[in-house]
């Protein structure tokens, strides 16, 4: 059967194309001309559409009506109602259904139009809603424009007046205010002048001050004398002047330990205590003379290092430390300058050991870092250690009794002199241990390690001084006594002629002081 | 030598008196207490750790012998082997030498038997030489040298002998005494002879002070 419809109506496929084809346009109408009511009324137009949507398809197939091909129509209504009988009756139904519809598809029409109508209303009435309140929004804006430049305007005119009158009041106002700070500023420089000066001559007076105060207790140190003969046996020591210079000393005193505490108090080392001072001594005394004449000695220490003089020489010391950070050896005339001056106890490690391990640096170089440490560990074996074994456990005990770091046997002051002692006589057999040396170390190690105090030792033996010094018959300590008798004949001839004359021979005084550079010889510091 | 010609030399003292002056050595091996002993005749003081000498130390102590001022001017030599060639500028014109040793170590006793010889062979015969014996205190345990011993040799060569203790002070101001007279005793009759000396170190003392 479906083979026959086919065949019988080749035309319906056609016609299903045609419509297929024709139908999109038709719609692309409606859809535009709602499309074109514009953005403002999208929502407006899709409900329309949906309300619509339903007719135009009904519209659509009316449409398709008329104007499809008649065959075609009743070939496709025959299709639908393929099983009827009665052909004629059928007429009938089928003309009465066209009216129907045709009556329908005008009301629909009306509808349509209706509808279309009502939309174009709409549009107007949205059109002229939207100019409206364009119309208002520009009246709006231009209005408070208006309001506002005129506002402005009259105020304006109302405030510049006023504040044309307050500028100038201000400008008066501003120029004698200048005027005024400019003239502070002149009185104000020159008091700043004034003062600097005044400040200059304060700290000279000061500086003044120290300077008195320093001399008058050198004096006073100085006349801290031996009462009767001049000889030393059961002398004692007395102030002159009885109390007053004492208690101006002791007044000095308090004055000064505020500034440094570390100073002893005349109370505590009158009722007999040990003093121990900042480099290890102990200091005691029973003797209430001698104890002053420490006290002025410390006084002096101080007052020295207090003095400017004093201050700027360890600025200047900073400043060469600072600039030659990286080669302190570098500028060797201002270094000696300096060296001479004084160095500061803050810098005394650091420049003492520049200066000996320049002095052995090849020698450090060929030995090795550890060549102390080895040496030490070698000490108990070794014959050469063992020749001087018991020279040097003698005068441990003897070097710097009064030193807290080399008073107790054992402690790590005794062991290091002896470390460095023994290693030394296996680095330098040919001389060996030789009195005098247990000083040299033992002012080292006051300031350094024990490694550093050993190549002190070495350079002081065997750079500083030449090889023969502290050899078996110091030869070279006796040939220098020979050259300072020279030396003193030439420079100093009365003094040599006086010591001649009374027989006394230098050396017997001087040698020590070139054995043990001076230790001993002179004040501590 | 000429050794007694000027340390002998006399001052007015400040009792009236004169002042003689006399020069002594302290010699002998390191650590045996010269110093000590020094000190414990000058200053009547021993302290318990002393410190070893370099080169040489100085002191002086004045006594009073027979009615006169004596005063001692001490030379403390190093005792280290190595100073020994140092000795001789220091005993060079002494009065007198205290040859010390420690009783209770022998090998002191035999570097103080070549300090007698050489002090015998370079200073002059009427030089006092005194032979100490120290550290008496520790005799009881550690004597090494026997007190016949010591004084057999001292007899023989004509030293005086001593054993002392700078420690306690046993015998140490005797010892001293005994020097003083021996020194006194030998330059009381050439008294006169010292006058001329006398005016001689006025002068250089008085040419000292314009230093």
């Amino acid at each position: 059967m479906g083979e026959t419809i086919d065949t019988a109506h080749p035309s319906a496929k056609l016609y299903e194309k045609d419509r297929s084809r024709s139908l999109p346009p038709l719609l692309e109408e409606s859809s535009l001309s709602f499309l074109n009511a514009g953005s403002r009324q999208v929502s407006l137009s899709m409900e329309i559409s949906e309300r619509l949507h339903l007719p135009q398809q009904q519209q659509q197939q009316q449409q398709q009506h008329p104007s499809s091909h008649p065959l075609a129509w009743s070939s496709n209504s025959s299709t639908s109602t393929d099983t009827s009988e009665e052909p004629a009756l059928e007429n009938g139904h089928r003309l009465f259904s066209r009216n129907a519809l045709r009556t329908r598809s005008g009301a629909t029409k009306c509808e349509l139009a209706k509808v279309l109508n009502r939309q174009t209303c709409f549009h107007e009435i949205l059109k002229q809603k939207d100019e409206i309140i364009e119309d208002l929004d520009e009246k709006l804006g231009s209005k408070t424009i208006n309001h506002d430049t005129y506002d402005s305007k009259r105020r304006m005119s109302t405030v510049s007046k006023g504040n044309e009158e307050r500028i100038r009041v201000l400008q008066n106002q501003n120029r004698f205010l200048n005027e005024e700070v400019r003239r502070l500023a002149k009185l104000r420089g020159q008091e700043h002048e004034k003062i600097k000066i005044q400040e200059g001559k304060v700290r000279s007076l000061e500086a003044d001050i120290e300077v008195w105060k320093l001399e008058y207790i050198s004096l006073i140190q100085s006349s801290i004398r031996f009462t009767g003969t001049d000889t030393m046996d059961d002398a004692e020591l007395s102030l002159f002047g009885g109390d007053r210079h004492k208690h101006r000393i002791l007044s000095l005193l308090e004055e000064a330990r505020k500034i440094n505490p570390s100073l002893p108090t005349y109370e505590h080392l009158a009722s007999g205590e040990v003093h121990v001072d900042s480099y290890g001594f102990k200091h005691h005394f029973s003797d209430d003379g001698l104890l002053l004449h420490y006290l002025c000695q410390e006084l002096s220490q101080h007052f020295l290092c207090q003095a400017s003089s004093y201050e700027k020489h360890q600025k200047n010391w900073l400043l060469y430390l600072k600039n030659k950070s990286k080669n302190l050896m570098a500028n060797k005339k201002e270094l000696k300058a300096l060296v001479r001056a004084g160095i500061p106890d803050t810098h005394r490690k650091q420049m003492w050991r520049t200066f000996v391990l320049a002095q052995v640096e090849d020698i450090v170089q060929e030995k090795g870092a550890h060549y102390f440490r080895s040496l030490c560990s070698a000490a108990p074996d070794s014959p050469l250690a063992a020749r001087y074994r018991k020279q040097i456990s003698l005068d441990l005990m003897r070097t710097m009794p009064s030193n807290v770091k080399f008073s107790t046997p054992g402690s790590k002051g005794i062991m290091d002199l002896q470390d460095i002692l023994l290693a030394f006589c296996i680095h330098n057999p040919q001389v060996g241990y030789c009195q005098g040396m247990n000083f040299l170390v033992a002012m080292a190690l006051l300031f350094m390690d024990a490694q550093d105090a050993f190549w002190t030792l070495v350079a002081v033996t065997e750079r500083y001084h030449s090889p023969s010094y502290f050899d078996h018959n110091l030869l070279g300590a006796q040939a220098d006594q020979m050259v300072l008798h020279d030396l003193m004949v030439e420079k100093l001839p009365e003094l040599a002629k006086h010591l001649d004359a009374i027989d006394i021979e230098i050396s017997t005084v001087t040698l020590n002081w070139f054995l043990a550079i001076f230790f001993d010889a002179v004040p501590f510091q | 030598m000429s050794n007694s010609r000027r340390n002998s030399g006399t001052r007015p003292g400040a009792a009236g008196g004169r002042i003689q002056q006399a020069k002594l050595v302290l010699l002998g091996d390191q650590g045996v207490g010269k110093s000590s002993l020094a000190l414990r005749f000058v200053r009547g003081q021993f302290p318990e750790h002393s410190e070893a000498t370099v080169g040489a130390a100085f002191l002086t102590q004045t006594i009073l012998v027979q009615g006169q001022s004596l005063k001692f001017d001490i030379w403390d030599t190093a005792g280290q082997e190595r100073y020994h060639s140092l000795a001789p500028m220091y005993y060079r014109g002494a009065q007198a030498a205290v040859v010390v040793y420690d009783i209770n170590n022998a090998n002191t006793f035999n570097r103080a038997i070549s300090w007698v010889r050489e002090l015998r062979q370079q200073t002059a015969v009427n030089t006092v030489i005194v032979l100490a014996g120290n550290k008496a205190d520790l005799a009881s345990e550690h004597r090494a040298v026997p007190t016949e011993d010591a004084r057999v040799f001292a007899e023989e060569t004509g030293l005086i002998f001593a054993e002392c203790s700078a420690k306690s002070g046993l015998a140490v101001n005797e010892m001293f005494m005994m020097i003083a007279h021996k020194i006194v005793g030998k330059h009381a009759s050439p008294n006169s002879s010292q006058g001329v000396q006398l005016t001689g170190g006025e002068e250089a003392s008085s040419s000292g002070c314009k230093c």
